[in-house]
């Protein structure tokens, strides 16, 4: 009968294990893969937006130098606060299943065309059709330009719209699940180690132990896969708001693991030293 | 106290045991499921991935018509000679823009001097680059001169293409031919939509 308690009980530390590691992943998905705010607070700690800014102005110098216009023409052509808000409407339509965004380039239109009529009456230049025609096709690569380091790709977006949901609507599912299933196996747990309250003790421990190990060998494993200091996703700002956001949830997923070994090692501990001392006792006792 | 250490230890080691080899279950059972998700995502990660291996450090070497050691994308590996147009420019490896700023870039997708395949080369047409490529002349030498070795040309053909005809600057590896071209018209308004191209083959 004990050694059948001992087989249960341990499985409910199996178990425990499982439901740690469920719980953890849901709190890491509610605190920062699926919370919107913290992307925005990313975003502004990389300055993402900053970098988009540069990103976007070194795109409009590809074409500059083949226009035939003064190098000035697309300076500061698009305001950081337009940016700021492209780069947010985009977002936004992300985490909302009803929510489309789409860029408007109509300022940066009028404003290409102003700067550019400027330019060719300080050179009393008539245009011809063709000529004409070339300017039209330049204002539109410069408004296909900004669109794209705004959107980086519409394939991916949808594709990250589409996951972010699904992950949402699993996670509003399964978010108590973890948290009501632990109680449960730690009151079973109580309720088979009843004659050796202390048990319980050692049981939790072990289910700390294992899934702080978990996390570690995971994150172990998937870093020697993962060279995330070198990879390169669209553009540099993207990359860098991606790695950012990669090695702040690895570092607190990191973080748990040791808090979940450190405290799964003490509790073994306590247990060990009550165990012993209790050991100790009985045999006195015993003698006496 | 020997003997409380002992009990202690005994009492500690079962459970941190058990706790590994669920931890070990645990992992088996991810591994299980997820390793083929996981290599995809890896494959994929590596597609994106900047190698930074020191190889790249290490000076190109053409043996047998096959360059080791390929330059890093942004570096400079040789300077283009043009003397009857009087360029003197440097070669970049790629052609970002901070590349066509500084001289001519190469295009990644094509051979290396001496592979024996297309080597394409482009460059702005400002004064102090290729604004002067349409004054070149069938025979005029073009020189090649890299860090493994220098390489004449001999243009055989000029042309003015449209910008979407990709099929004019064929990657092949029939023969070497050397393609340079720039933006056409040289001062022209708004976007370009066409290139001047030569077409050089080795002068040997």
């Amino acid at each position: 009968m004990k050694t059948v308690r001992t087989i249960v009980s341990y499985l409910l530390s199996f178990v425990i294990i499982c439901l740690i590691l469920l719980y953890i992943a849901i709190i890491t998905l509610d605190n920062k893969g699926m919370n919107k705010d913290y992307y925005y607070k990313m975003m502004e700690e990389t300055e993402y937006y900053l970098q988009v800014s540069r990103e976007v102005d070194s795109g409009f110098e590809d074409y500059i130098y083949q226009s035939g216009l003064p190098e000035d023409t697309l300076d500061n052509l698009v305001s950081d606060e337009k940016i700021r808000a492209d780069i947010n409407g985009i977002f936004e339509s992300l985490f909302n299943e009803d929510v489309t965004y789409e860029i408007s380039t109509e300022e940066l239109d009028k404003e290409l065309d102003a700067r550019i009529n400027a330019f060719l009456k300080t050179q009393n230049k008539t245009l011809t059709k063709e000529e004409k025609g070339n300017i039209t096709k330049f204002e539109a690569l410069i408004s296909s330009s900004y669109k794209k380091n705004i959107k980086l790709s519409d394939n991916v977006n949808v594709y990250v719209k589409q996951l972010l949901l699904t992950i949402q609507k699993l996670a509003n599912k399964f978010n108590s699940f973890p948290m009501v299933i632990s109680i449960a196996a730690i009151l079973i747990l109580l309720i088979e180690c009843r004659e050796r309250i202390y048990d319980v003790i050692k049981y939790i421990g072990v289910s700390c132990l294992g899934a702080g190990i978990v996390i570690k060998a995971g994150y172990a494993y998937l870093m020697s896969k993962i060279d995330i200091d070198n990879v390169l996703l669209f553009q540099k700002s993207f990359t860098n708001l991606i790695q950012n956001i990669f090695k702040d949830i690895s570092y607190g997923l990191s973080n748990i693991a040791t808090g979940l070994i450190v405290g799964g090692m003490t509790l073994i501990v306590v247990y060990a030293i009550f165990r012993a001392f209790l050991k100790e006792k009985k045999e006195i006792l015993k003698k006496a | 106290m020997t003997e409380s250490l002992k009990k202690f230890i005994k009492a500690a080691i079962i459970p941190i045991i058990v706790a590994f080899l669920f931890a070990f279950i645990v992992l088996f059972v991810l591994y299980k499921v997820g390793n083929d998700k996981l290599i995809l995502a890896t494959d994929l990660i590596d597609v994106v991935t900047i190698k930074t291996d020191s190889k790249d450090l290490v000076e190109p070497v053409l043996e047998n018509h096959k360059l080791e050691n390929y330059p890093t994308v942004g570096s400079k590996y040789g300077t283009l000679k043009i003397d009857s147009i009087e360029v003197n420019l440097p070669i970049y490896y790629g052609t970002s823009y901070n590349v066509l700023k500084g001289g001519v870039g190469h295009d990644t997708n094509s051979f290396f001097p001496g592979e024996g395949g297309s080597i394409v080369y482009m460059g702005h047409n400002f004064k102090k680059f290729l604004a002067r490529l349409p004054e070149t002349k069938i025979d005029d030498i073009i020189e090649i001169e890299t860090t493994y070795g220098t390489f004449e040309y001999k243009i055989y053909d000029q042309q003015v293409i449209n910008e979407l005809e990709t099929d004019k600057v064929p990657i092949q590896t029939d023969e070497e031919i050397l393609m340079i071209y720039t933006c056409w018209p040289i001062n022209n308004i708004g976007h370009a939509y066409q290139r001047y191209i030569v077409y050089a083959k080795p002068a040997y």
